[in-house]
C-alpha cells in the first residue's frame, strides 16, 4: 500500500493526487497518521485534488485549511474537484481593514 | 553567515558587477544592444516604453529605470537617449544621481548624429568603465547586506506543495540572520489576502495589505475586468490550480512567516529591513523587472510548470517541485524541491540546501537564466499610450 495523495490540513475536503490515478484506483492518504483509502471514480491528472468528503453545490471547497472557492454541483467523494466545478467567492475588503 | 559582494560607494552591496547600458526609451534600446556587445563585462537592457505616456505610466518607467540603474549589482550605468523622449538621457542621469552616486554617463543620439556615432562614443565610455568596474575586488559582507526577492511564475499545484514552502524557509533564515525578503504580486495575494495582512508588523501594515488587494480590483474593475478571468491562467488550471484563492494560498508561503515591516510601490526601493511586501501585478515578467528596479540583488524563482525568465542585472534561480518539469527542462531549472512531496526529505533540510546553493550565486555561481544571457524586461501600465 503506497499513499498517493496528500492531505494539507486536517480540516481538507480534498486531496492532492502525487500521480496520475485512473479511475477504480485506491486513493489513500494520511490523517492524523493513520492510512484512508477511497476510489477514484474518474481519472485524476497528477497534482489534481480529489473529494474526499461531500461537498454539495455552494458549499467551500476547503485545502490548506482555507476555502479555496464553492462547489458549482454536488461533488461526492472520489470526484475530481478543478476549475469546472469549484467557483471562486468575492472577497469582502471593507469587513477585513480593522480600520484601528 | 556571509557573503562575497561588490562594495558600491553608495554604502549598498552588489553580487554582480556589470556596467549597465541603459536606454532611457524603446527608440534607444537597438543601439544599447549593439554597445553592449562591444564592451565585456557590460549588460543592456531592452525597454519597449519611455514615450507618449501618461504621467502614471511615466511615473513607473521612471521607477524602474532609476531602479535598474541604482540597482547594487551596477557598477555604473551608461544612459544612452534618442533626444525627444518624455525624460531624455541627461534629465534620467540627473534621476538616477540623486538616489546613487555610483559612476554614470550619458548620450543623445539626436545631440551626437546618428548611431554609428553615438555608439563610437558610448563605447569609449562603457569600455573605460568596465575596465574601472575590473580592479574591484570581492569582500566578505554580511548577510544583513542582502535583500532577496521571491518570486513564482508558470505556478502548478507543486508550487504550493513544494517549491513555495522551501523558498519560504529560505526568507525565514534570511530575515533571522538580518537580511531582507521581498515578495510581490497583489494578484496573487487575493484569496489569502487575510492570512498574509496577520503578518504585518502594525495595524497599519495589516491594512495596507487588504487595501492593495482592494485596490487592485477596483482598478481592473474599472476597464470592467474581473480579476478572476485572468487567474489562475490556463496553465494553472492544467496544473491543478481551480481558482485565485487556491493559487494565492500556495504563493504565499513563498514569503515565509516573518513580520512584514513594509509594503512598496512597484519598482520603489523599500526604506527598512526585513520582510517587505511590493505592490505589482501577477505577470511575472513585471515583478522580476518591479523587485529588481526595488534593490534587490538575487531572486528565488518557483515554478511548476517551468519558464526560462531572467534579468541582465540580478540573477535569478529557478526553482520547481515538479520532478517531471525538473527533469524535462533541466537546462532552464537550478533547483529540484520534489523530495518534499516524495517525503525523502523535510521543507527544513531543503531549506539548508536551497539557503546554501543561494549564498554559492551570491558568491558568483552563475544560474541556467544567467549563462544565456537571458533578460526580460516588462514595465507595469496604467493606461496605453498616448
Amino acid at each position: 500500500m503506497k499513499v498517493n495523495s496528500i492531505l494539507l490540513n486536517p480540516k481538507d475536503n480534498v486531496v492532492t493526487a502525487v500521480n496520475d490515478i485512473n479511475e477504480g484506483e485506491d486513493i489513500q492518504y494520511l490523517k492524523n497518521g493513520e492510512l484512508y483509502t477511497i476510489k477514484a471514480s474518474e481519472k485524476i491528472p497528477s497534482y489534481h485534488k480529489v473529494v474526499i468528503s461531500e461537498i454539495k453545490k455552494n458549499e467551500h471547497v476547503i485545502k490548506y485549511g482555507e476555502i479555496i472557492g464553492a462547489a458549482t454541483e454536488n461533488l461526492t467523494v472520489g470526484r475530481l474537484a478543478n476549475h469546472l466545478n469549484i467557483a471562486s467567492l468575492p472577497r469582502d475588503y471593507e469587513m477585513e481593514i480593522r480600520r484601528e | 553567515m556571509e557573503f562575497l559582494g561588490y562594495r558600491r560607494p553608495d554604502g549598498k552591496v552588489g553580487i554582480r558587477n556589470h556596467v549597465l547600458i541603459l536606454p532611457t526609451v524603446s527608440c534607444s534600446s537597438e543601439t544599447c544592444r549593439i554597445i553592449a556587445s562591444q564592451v565585456k563585462g557590460s549588460v543592456n537592457l531592452i525597454v519597449q516604453a519611455g514615450c507618449a505616456e501618461v504621467e502614471g505610466n511615466e511615473e513607473m518607467t521612471q521607477a524602474v529605470l532609476t531602479g535598474f540603474a541604482a540597482n547594487p549589482n551596477v557598477y555604473g550605468t551608461v544612459v544612452v537617449g534618442l533626444g525627444c523622449e518624455n525624460v531624455p538621457a541627461a534629465k534620467l542621469a540627473d534621476k538616477i544621481s540623486k538616489i546613487t552616486n555610483k559612476p554614470i554617463a550619458h548620450f543623445e543620439i539626436q545631440e551626437i548624429g546618428g548611431t554609428v556615432n553615438t555608439i563610437n562614443q558610448a563605447v569609449r565610455a562603457a569600455r573605460k568603465m568596465a575596465e574601472d568596474a575590473s580592479v574591484q575586488s570581492r569582500e566578505v559582507c554580511d548577510i544583513s547586506e542582502l535583500m532577496i526577492a521571491t518570486e513564482c511564475g508558470g505556478s502548478d499545484a507543486t508550487s504550493g506543495l513544494a517549491a513555495n514552502p522551501v523558498v519560504g524557509n529560505v526568507s525565514d533564515k534570511i530575515v533571522d540572520a538580518g537580511g531582507s525578503s521581498m515578495m510581490s504580486e497583489t494578484t496573487e495575494f487575493v484569496g489569502a489576502e487575510h492570512i498574509l495582512a496577520r503578518r504585518g508588523a502594525t495595524p497599519e501594515i495589516h491594512d495596507e495589505i487588504i487595501k492593495i488587494c482592494r485596490d487592485l480590483e477596483i482598478h481592473l474593475g474599472n476597464v470592467n475586468q474581473d480579476l478572476r478571468t485572468g487567474q489562475p491562467t490556463p496553465g494553472n488550471k492544467e496544473g491543478g490550480l481551480s481558482t485565485i484563492e487556491e493559487k494565492s494560498l500556495g504563493c504565499i508561503y513563498k514569503g515565509g512567516t516573518r513580520p512584514i515591516v513594509e509594503v512598496v510601490k512597484c519598482s520603489h526601493i523599500p526604506t527598512k529591513k526585513g520582510c517587505i511586501v511590493m505592490d505589482t501585478p501577477g505577470y511575472d515578467t513585471v515583478s522580476v523587472s518591479a523587485m529588481a528596479a526595488g534593490g534587490c540583488q538575487v531572486m528565488l524563482f518557483t515554478t511548476g510548470r517551468g519558464t526560462p525568465t531572467g534579468l541582465g542585472i540580478m540573477p535569478v534561480i529557478k526553482v520547481t517541485g515538479n520532478k517531471h518539469t525538473y527533469e524535462h527542462m533541466k537546462d532552464n531549472m537550478d533547483f529540484d524541491t520534489s523530495d518534499v512531496i516524495s517525503g525523502t526529505k523535510t521543507i527544513d533540510q531543503l531549506g539548508d540546501e536551497l539557503l546554501n546553493e543561494l549564498l554559492l550565486v551570491c558568491n558568483g555561481k552563475i544560474t541556467k537564466a544567467e549563462s544565456y544571457g537571458f533578460s526580460d524586461v516588462a514595465i507595469n501600465r496604467m493606461c496605453s499610450f498616448i
